[in-house]
């Protein structure tokens, strides 16, 4: 069985660089899932039940959806959508930005619920000791309950960001050039030759990739348990 | 937005032909990832071996990439590979003419028992080991210690995760369109890129998978409820 070492390695420095490209959705899309998640999160712990309802329908909704049928819902479906209701027109936009709505999509429903959970696991009464000692409700929660939730929360957020770069490799099948792009091209550039050593770095960066960041995760999380 | 309401109907009636497909990959693969995935669970719990060890690095890697890489790692690239080699030494088996199906059930097999153990390491590891360790002094061998002892106990705390599991499946079935196999997605593609009514058919297949994760949810919820009556007993 033929399996060129050497090509291994010069197709792993070649694909490397477009880890860029996942890196920058993954980025983004935890960001706005973070901003958004959080907007869910509070929806579903209003007390009002219709918020509280469209809250818990919405992550119901895009909870079940796979990510391709989403990826191409958003693709094919939101330029004509937005187009006849807002008339904004993002037809000629790049295809990184339909990853990213559909990447922040799933992370806001998966991370409202991390969220909604972390804020429901702080104990009242820390809030309450902070108001009573003078504190405004806003520094409240930004000084006292926000950092006890980001202390439970982290091994979930961890977990969401591995889960973002794996589905995000979808993007290939809307032309996306990322990792997987990259690696596509080459394969069909090299006729197929070289198929198992490209295929085989590019497991390895995704390996090498989740590896790393679960071992960042960990060192965030005893930097954050500081004091504990 | 205009969308043509006898596209949709066309198209639901034709990727009605796909749901067995989905059905059927679901259900074998449940059937053979939950059991092995409570041994992987097991072995990698005693830490001690060289088995323990392979099986960690094996999670770690299904863990660690995605879906779509393994599928086109296993099925696209090993097979030119294979062919290869046997065409030097003159074997005759013929790799290219294993049905996507297969490979399917393979590749999907092989990711659910490394996500399966991952979450019945937690709900094993919760069970106090004194269980195991009485069921071993009055006699029971290890099996029937874990078969009748531990894990019915562990059940309680595995079937929230087991839900996530179950949809998780359903949802990564629907990546078999690479495979070439005509599931619900694949249908779908077809109808859709043959009048390019994508939207509408890919609403209609996102329904459909709605409906089924959360109907098999509702299913997990009312088995949750029923153990922890069980339990409380």
């Amino acid at each position: 069985m033929r399996f060129d070492i050497v090509y291994l390695w010069k197709y792993f420095w070649k694909i490397l660089p477009y880890l860029r490209v996942t890196l920058e959705y993954a980025g983004l899309s935890l960001l706005f899932g973070l901003i958004f998640g959080s907007i869910l999160a509070a929806f579903k712990l209003q007390k009002y039940r219709i918020i509280r309802y469209f809250g818990v329908v919405y992550t119901a909704v895009f909870r079940s959806i796979p990510p391709v049928v989403l990826l191409f819902l958003v693709y094919y479906g939101l330029p004509q959508l937005l187009l006849n209701t807002v008339g904004i027109d993002i037809q000629n936009e790049e295809k990184i930005l339909y990853v990213i709505i559909t990447i922040s999509i799933l992370s806001m429903v998966s991370l409202s619920e991390v969220i909604r959970s972390a804020y429901t696991s702080i104990d009242k009464g820390q809030y309450e000791a902070a108001i009573s000692s003078g504190l405004l409700p806003i520094q409240a929660m930004v000084r006292i309950v926000i950092p006890q939730m980001i202390y439970v929360a982290l091994p979930n957020i961890g977990n969401i960001v591995i889960y973002l770069i794996k589905e995000g490799s979808l993007g290939f099948t809307i032309g996306l050039v990322d990792v997987f792009g990259k690696a596509n091209s080459l394969n069909q550039n090299s006729y197929s030759n070289y198929i198992l050593e490209i295929y085989t770095a590019l497991a390895l960066i995704y390996w090498f990739t989740s590896i790393l960041l679960e071992k960042g995760m960990k060192l965030i999380e005893r930097r954050v348990s500081y004091g504990r | 937005m205009k969308l043509d309401h006898n596209f949709i109907k066309n198209t639901f009636i034709a990727v009605l032909a796909g749901v067995p497909v989905t059905f059927k990959l679901i259900l074998v693969v449940l059937l053979f990832s939950i059991p092995l995935g409570v041994v992987v669970a097991i072995v990698r719990m005693n830490k001690s071996g060289v088995l323990s060890k392979i099986f960690s690095v094996y999670v770690s890697f299904i863990r660690g990439t995605p879906a779509m890489v393994q599928i086109y790692l296993l099925y696209n690239a090993l097979p030119v590979v294979i062919m290869r080699f046997f065409q030097e030494k003159g074997i005759g088996i013929d790799v290219y003419g294993i049905k996507g199906m297969t490979y399917a059930y393979f590749i999907l097999t092989a990711t659910y028992i490394a996500v399966m153990s991952e979450s019945f390491r937690g709900g094993l590891s919760a069970v106090d080991k004194g269980q195991l360790e009485a069921a071993k002094s009055i006699g029971l061998t290890p099996f029937q210690g874990y078969y009748r002892i531990v894990i019915p106990q562990a059940m309680a705390n595995i079937l929230p995760v087991l839900a996530n599991n179950v949809t998780g499946l359903v949802k990564m079935s629907s990546l078999v369109f690479a495979m070439s196999v005509f599931d619900i997605t694949a249908i779908a593609k077809t109808e859709g890129a043959r009048h390019t009514t994508y939207v509408e058919a890919y609403l209609v297949i996102a329904v459909m998978y709605i409906t089924l994760n959360l109907t098999i949810e509702l299913i997990f919820k009312l088995l949750e409820k029923r153990i922890k009556e069980y339990h409380a007993l």
